[in-house]
């Protein structure tokens, strides 16, 4: 194209008046411009002509006018802001929102001023203040002029924060105030970045004032379940305002001041109150404190009144002896109560439920001697009532879980020997007498037992079992022998190892010659079954069923043994009956069990026999005869054996056991330790003996002092010197 | 050295010792020849016998006629008589001790002289002399008078019992620790109302009771007692009832 350059020509077009048009051009609408700003910052509106002066402004910024157009902009914006401080200035007085009013009726006209300008120099700010180095946008400069030029006069600022203050705090007490002032206010606060500058520092101010001494004076006032609601709803007052009227993010720092002046400043008052919601159940109150210092992270401050209000709990029930027979539902209730408010409103947390634990064995362990060993009995009695029991569902809760909550209370005793030695027994009597609802829970338990405390723990139990089940098989293949066949009786016998069972009297018995051949039919047969084994029987724990005719009918009686010998006497005797002193012959009983079994078969509620004279008592003197008019409405009978102040003695006769069995354990523990050591103080030994014996049950400091003083008499071990032990080899 | 150098010495040695000359030879021989040595530590063990024989003499006064080995309880009555002490002073103790005797009045007569060959007297004034030296020490020397206490429970005990009788145990502590053991009215008192009162006191109870009486005198309302120390039970239950009591 280069060289060949072709003119054009225009006709009519005058370079020089197109340029004087111009000059005209701008002026006018320079002019225009500056009527319109007038017009604008003085608060009315313009009719019309926005697009004329839009298309003006960006004609002039297109010429290279935009500096003309930027200092008519500057000028008329200060006179316009100078206009507005005027005004506020005017309206200014310190009834009560009048300022804020003056203030934010200000910055409304200002916004919408500025709007309007805004529109119309749209293209000077696009496409000149914006790009420029050095410049700032027409928004961004108006706000910092409302700053600078408006708010930073005194005489305005501080009656307007004031007031603002105080409106917010009567939005807090729940005054009725105009939100839609206070939200503008805010937002003119943060668009001007004043808000964190002056505005916050003193709203928290505001708020802590309040709070810490409307806190205060609600504490005094309500009690304390109540106050805890209170402050929840300050802080869901709080929290509501903030979301309502600033921005999120200050969220944070209104916490932190709440966090401190209705939480930390109560916190010596409010803890100690958990006792009481304990005592009294208040599981939602609980939570309430519980999140409160969770807020603060002071949860810990809760451990020792929980703990107190667990023991409180506790004691009561298991130190008053009416409790005794709903004791342990009690402690499961108590258990299940404070599982639940460990769970719900404590959020399982770890501190506290430690001290939970650790309350349980305190409360167990820190009776009185008399009652120490009350707990475990009634355990051990509360789930022989529960084995015996054939309903599979206890209150609306399974088998199953009502035995995890009483291997919680176990876990928690102090002395799970005695326990077990009560357990042991009644396990025993279950087995025997066929007295287990269900033998799979029986095992159910045991297993959960062996986890809990190992196997030697329950090591005699698991015995107790396979005798049993031994004892079935054995009594199977017995009777399908050759020796089986030539029995008078159906015998069953349960073979039962010495060391697992609870030791049970050996009674002497004269037996239906019968029975003693039969017996001695399965001795041998044992005998020649197994090899190194004594078999001794124990009469005591037999029972048996009797075919009986009675003119009124036949009935089966089912019996204990000794009863069934008493009975079978009457068979070759006439209407003479028989003395006291023949039956005893002739049975051979002792005079306690004789007189025990001859009560309950004629003085009971079913009387098989009749006794001359009458009493309530049986001596030497009385005469027994069979009771010709016996009726009952049953075929099958059931005679109790009277259980002649059975407990008492088996209570003193376990506790016995119980003892022995601890102080042996004691001392081979105090050998053992002092064998793998060989020397120790006095201090470690017995600190580490009670470590050791804990499992079973805790022992007193003197039965350990105790143990140890006599294994230095029988010179296992010596004192070196004051404090010091050795093990004599 | 020669044969003859040391026939020569021998002869010497013999002269000096006044022993025969094969004896001498021996003698110097287990020496290697030194002869001042040699004759230093004859002469010592010449008069270890001579002393040793005394101390049998010193002996042989008192030792039953029955049995030559040993004092019998109606001679060391006489024994005692003659030291100056009478039975219930509680020195006699002392003196058992240092004799190391194993029953109450009963002294075997190895122990009793090798005892005095230990304590260096050979007659009665030197004993006499040196039992109320130890006497003047007993009560200043802690170490003495700790080992006499607890050599005192096995000496009380009867013969072949290893335990002694609460009642006899407390005829003994108040010979030993009267003027040691604030408290020990006290403690007799409780004694002798407790369960052990017709038991026997154990001898680690014993022992540690001359600890708990120096304790007693450190702190005489038992304030300070540690009831989780190494105290047997029976000192622990009797500063309970004490404290109750006052």
């Amino acid at each position: 194209m280069q060289g060949k350059v072709k003119k054009i020509v225009v006709r009519g077009f005058d370079p020089k008046k197109t340029k004087e048009r111009q000059e005209n051009y701008y002026h006018d609408t320079l002019k225009k411009l500056d009527v319109a700003l007038s017009v604008i910052m003085s608060g009315l509106g313009l009719n019309s002509g926005y697009q004329e002066l839009y298309v003006g402004v960006q004609n002039l910024v297109r010429a290279g006018q935009t500096e003309s157009c930027l200092e008519l902009l500057l000028r008329h914006c200060q006179k316009g802001i100078a206009e507005l401080k005027e005004l506020a200035l005017a309206s200014i007085s310190t009834a009560v929102d009048e300022s804020c009013k003056a203030v934010i009726h200000c910055w409304r006209q200002w916004t919408e001023r500025i709007e309007l300008i805004h529109n119309i120099f749209y293209y000077m700010d696009r496409a000149y203040l914006i790009r420029v180095a050095g410049q700032t946008s027409i928004l961004e400069f108006s706000v910092s002029l409302f700053r600078d030029d408006f708010m930073s006069f005194d005489e305005i600022r501080v009656p307007f924060l004031n007031q603002l203050t105080s409106l917010f705090e009567q939005l807090r007490n729940g005054n009725n105030v105009d939100k839609t002032l206070l939200k503008d206010a805010s937002k003119m606060l943060q668009q001007t970045h004043l808000f964190d500058k002056l505005f916050f520092p003193m709203y928290l101010c505001s708020l802590e004032t309040n709070y810490t001494s409307a806190s205060q004076a609600e504490l005094q006032k309500v009690p304390l379940d109540e106050f805890l609601l209170y402050i929840e709803r300050c802080l869901k007052h709080e929290e509501d305002i903030v979301h309502e009227m600033f921005a999120d993010n200050v969220l944070v720092d209104v916490n932190a001041v709440l966090d401190r002046c209705l939480v930390s400043q109560h916190i010596s008052s409010m803890t100690p109150g958990l006792k009481d919601f304990v005592l009294k159940r208040k599981t939602d109150s609980c939570k309430s404190l519980y999140t409160l210092l969770k807020r603060v992270d002071e949860t810990k401050l809760l451990c020792d009144p929980w703990s107190q209000g667990i023991v409180a709990l506790g004691s009561s029930l298991v130190n008053d002896p009416n409790h005794d027979d709903s004791l342990i539902s009690e402690l499961l209730e108590i258990h299940i109560f404070l599982k639940d408010v460990l769970k719900h409103a404590f959020l399982g947390d770890e501190a506290l439920s430690y001290s939970m634990r650790k309350s349980f064995e305190t409360f167990l362990s820190s009776l009185p001697s008399t009652r120490r060993e009350k707990p475990a009995e009634l355990l051990a009695k509360y789930i022989d009532h529960l084995m015996r029991s054939t309903k599979s569902v206890v209150g609306n809760n399974t088998f199953d879980n009502v035995c995890a909550e009483l291997l919680d209370i176990f876990r928690y005793l102090p002395n799970k020997d005695v326990f077990e030695a009560f357990y042991k027994r009644d396990v025993a009597k279950r087995l025997l007498l066929n007295k287990s609802a269900n033998t799979d829970n029986e095992r159910k338990l045991l297993e959960m037992l062996k986890e809990k405390c190992g196997s030697t723990f329950t090591h005699s139990l698991e015995g107790m079992f396979k005798d049993v089940d031994f004892s079935k098989d054995f009594s199977k293949s017995f009777k399908e022998s050759k020796f089986g066949r030539s029995l008078h009786y159906d015998l069953f016998v349960n073979v039962l190892s010495l060391a697992y069972w609870p030791t049970y009297p050996d009674t002497t018995i004269t037996l239906p010659p019968e029975l003693e051949t039969d017996l001695d039919i399965f001795k041998n047969f044992y005998l020649s079954q197994q090899t190194a084994r004594r078999l001794a029987w124990r009469p005591a724990l037999c029972y048996c069923l009797l075919k009986a005719e009675f003119p009124s009918g036949s009935k089966e009686l089912s019996v204990s043994l000794f009863q069934a010998c008493v009975l079978l006497l009457f068979n070759d005797v006439g209407d003479e009956g028989l003395s006291y002193v023949d039956i005893q012959k002739r049975t051979q009983l002792n005079d306690n069990d004789l007189t025990r079994t001859l009560q309950s078969l004629c003085c009971a509620h079913v009387r098989p026999l009749l006794m001359q004279p009458k009493s309530r008592r049986i001596t030497k003197e009385h005469r027994f005869f069979y009771n010709q008019h016996f009726t009952n409405p049953h075929f099958r009978i059931k005679i109790n054996q009277i259980q002649l102040r059975e407990s008492k003695e088996e209570k003193a006769s376990v506790q016995e056991e119980v003892v022995r069995d601890r102080q042996f354990e004691l001392q081979a523990c105090v050998v053992r330790l002092m064998k793998a050591n060989k020397t120790m103080t006095y201090n470690q030994l017995v600190r580490q003996t009670m470590d050791y014996l804990q499992i079973r049950g805790k022992p007193d400091l003197s039965e350990v002092k105790k143990g140890i003083e006599k294994l230095i008499e029988k010179e296992y071990i010596e004192r070196t010197d004051d404090t010091n032990l050795a093990y004599v080899a | 050295m020669s044969r003859i150098d040391s026939r020569n010495l021998a002869r010497e040695f013999s002269k000096a010792a006044n022993c025969t000359q094969k004896a001498a030879l021996a003698w110097l021989k287990s020496y290697d020849y030194d002869y001042p040595l040699a004759l230093a530590c004859w002469q010592e063990v010449k008069e270890q016998e001579v002393r040793e024989k005394k101390c049998d003499k010193l002996f042989d006064q008192y030792a039953s006629a029955e049995d030559k080995s040993t004092i019998d309880l109606d001679n060391s009555l006489q024994l005692f008589e003659d030291l100056g002490l009478s039975l219930e002073d509680p020195a006699t103790l002392l003196v058992s001790y240092l004799f190391q005797s194993e029953n109450m009045g009963e002294f075997h007569r190895d122990a009793f002289v090798k005892s005095c060959l230990s304590l260096h007297v050979c007659n009665m004034e030197q004993l006499k002399s040196r039992v109320s030296e130890k006497k003047e020490e007993w009560s200043s020397n802690a170490e003495l008078a700790k080992a006499v206490y607890r050599y005192t429970y096995p000496l009380a005990c009867e013969r072949g019992q290893r335990t002694l009788p609460t009642s006899i145990a407390i005829e003994f502590l108040q010979l030993l620790l009267k003027d040691s053991f604030p408290l020990l009215s006290e403690f007799v008192a409780f004694l002798e109302q407790s369960p052990v009162a017709n038991k026997t006191l154990p001898k680690d109870t014993w022992n540690q009771l001359w600890e708990f009486a120096a304790f007693v005198r450190s702190c005489p309302d038992c304030s300070q007692y540690d009831f989780e120390g190494a105290w047997p039970v029976l000192i622990d239950e009797f500063v309970t009832y004490f404290k109750n009591k006052s």
